[in-house]
């Protein structure tokens, strides 16, 4: 069956048409939920996926068609990223423990804690690493593209793309070592 | 086939295999990049969706959102300068209704001057909310 693209659903959303919107939407839940988990603390994952799909209803009309869709939509993203590190540095909160309900703190286990050290090291080696490094990885594991898809979207050959893919995960690994 | 690519490309399908779960064995040449890759999966979790009463707050979130973006886009639309414009026309057509209503002279002839007659101020008038129509709609469009 034929499917709209993005970009006309985007139009159509722009027209006021919520059903094209929530089309749109519910193509890119997972994929904006998932390039969150990978840059953001798991406490603030939920908050700021709300945020970037406010964004994108508030800045709908700014979307040119000139630009892909999901370009457009992505640099929401990494916009919305950078804002709640901005505040969160602002009010200097951190990864810190958080309070429960009675306001004692919620102590992890030793396995908890192994694991959420290990994800805050490999979070951080990610977000270090150029853009195009970022990108390729983020394609593979939060959009879930294959590598040939990736290859297709990036207007470059299958070999390209797996070179540079073994490139960005031996820059993490490199990273890794330095944190 | 060089040896980078042969490289690259045990890299490819050791993170496909990650992503879906499956086993698959590596070569020493490898190294701990294969670490890397689970780390990976593990820090996005690709296959995990969104908790449904979290995407049930963000759909009622949003549709607030929409609603709102709505009416800001209906505001725009009705413009100042168009809600004159139309207050405008609608002063002119209900004058000329006047002028048809008031109907010419019972004798069909001149009398009096033309700027005393009810005529010509009613039409004066209409001209003027007319021309007055038009600036504002030409000043809203610069």
């Amino acid at each position: 069956m034929f499917e709209a693209s993005d970009e006309t659903l985007a139009r159509k959303a722009q027209l006021g048409d919520r059903d094209a919107f929530y089309a749109l939407y519910n193509r890119y839940l997972q994929r904006v939920y998932n390039r969150v988990k990978s840059k953001v603390p798991p406490q603030d994952v939920e908050d700021v996926t709300q945020e970037i799909f406010i964004a994108v209803v508030r800045s709908l009309d700014g979307y040119q068609q000139r630009a892909r869709f999901n370009t457009w939509l992505y640099t929401i993203v990494n916009r919305q990223i950078a804002e709640f590190y901005r505040r969160r540095n602002r009010s200097e909160r951190g990864y810190g423990v958080e309070l429960d309900s009675d306001g004692a703190p919620e102590l992890p286990s030793t396995a908890d804690h192994e694991q959420a050290e290990q994800r805050m090291m490999i979070q951080k080696a990610l977000t270090g690493l150029p853009d195009h490094y970022q990108e390729i990885i983020l394609q593979r594991f939060a959009d879930g593209l294959t590598f040939a898809e990736i290859a297709q979207q990036r207007d470059q050959s299958l070999e390209a793309v797996k070179s540079l893919y073994r490139r960005a995960v031996q820059a993490i690994r490199d990273n890794m070592g330095e944190v | 086939m060089d040896e980078n690519r042969r490289l690259d490309d045990e890299l490819a399908d050791l993170t496909d295999a990650v992503i879906e779960n499956r086993e698959i064995k590596t070569s020493d040449d490898m190294a701990d990049l294969p670490e890397v890759v689970y780390g990976l999966r593990d820090l996005i979790e690709p296959g995990d969706p969104p908790p449904a009463d979290f995407e049930a707050r963000m759909r009622q979130r949003l549709d607030m959102e929409w609603d709102q973006r709505q009416r800001r886009l209906t505001q725009v639309r009705v413009s100042p300068a168009a809600r004159v414009a139309t207050l405008a026309a609608a002063l002119v057509v209900v004058l000329v209704v006047m002028i048809a209503l008031t109907g010419p002279p019972a004798n069909g002839g001149m009398q009096g001057t033309a700027l005393g007659s009810t005529e010509a101020i009613i039409g004066f008038v209409a001209i003027a909310a007319v021309v007055g129509a038009l600036v504002l709609v030409w000043r809203s469009r610069r």
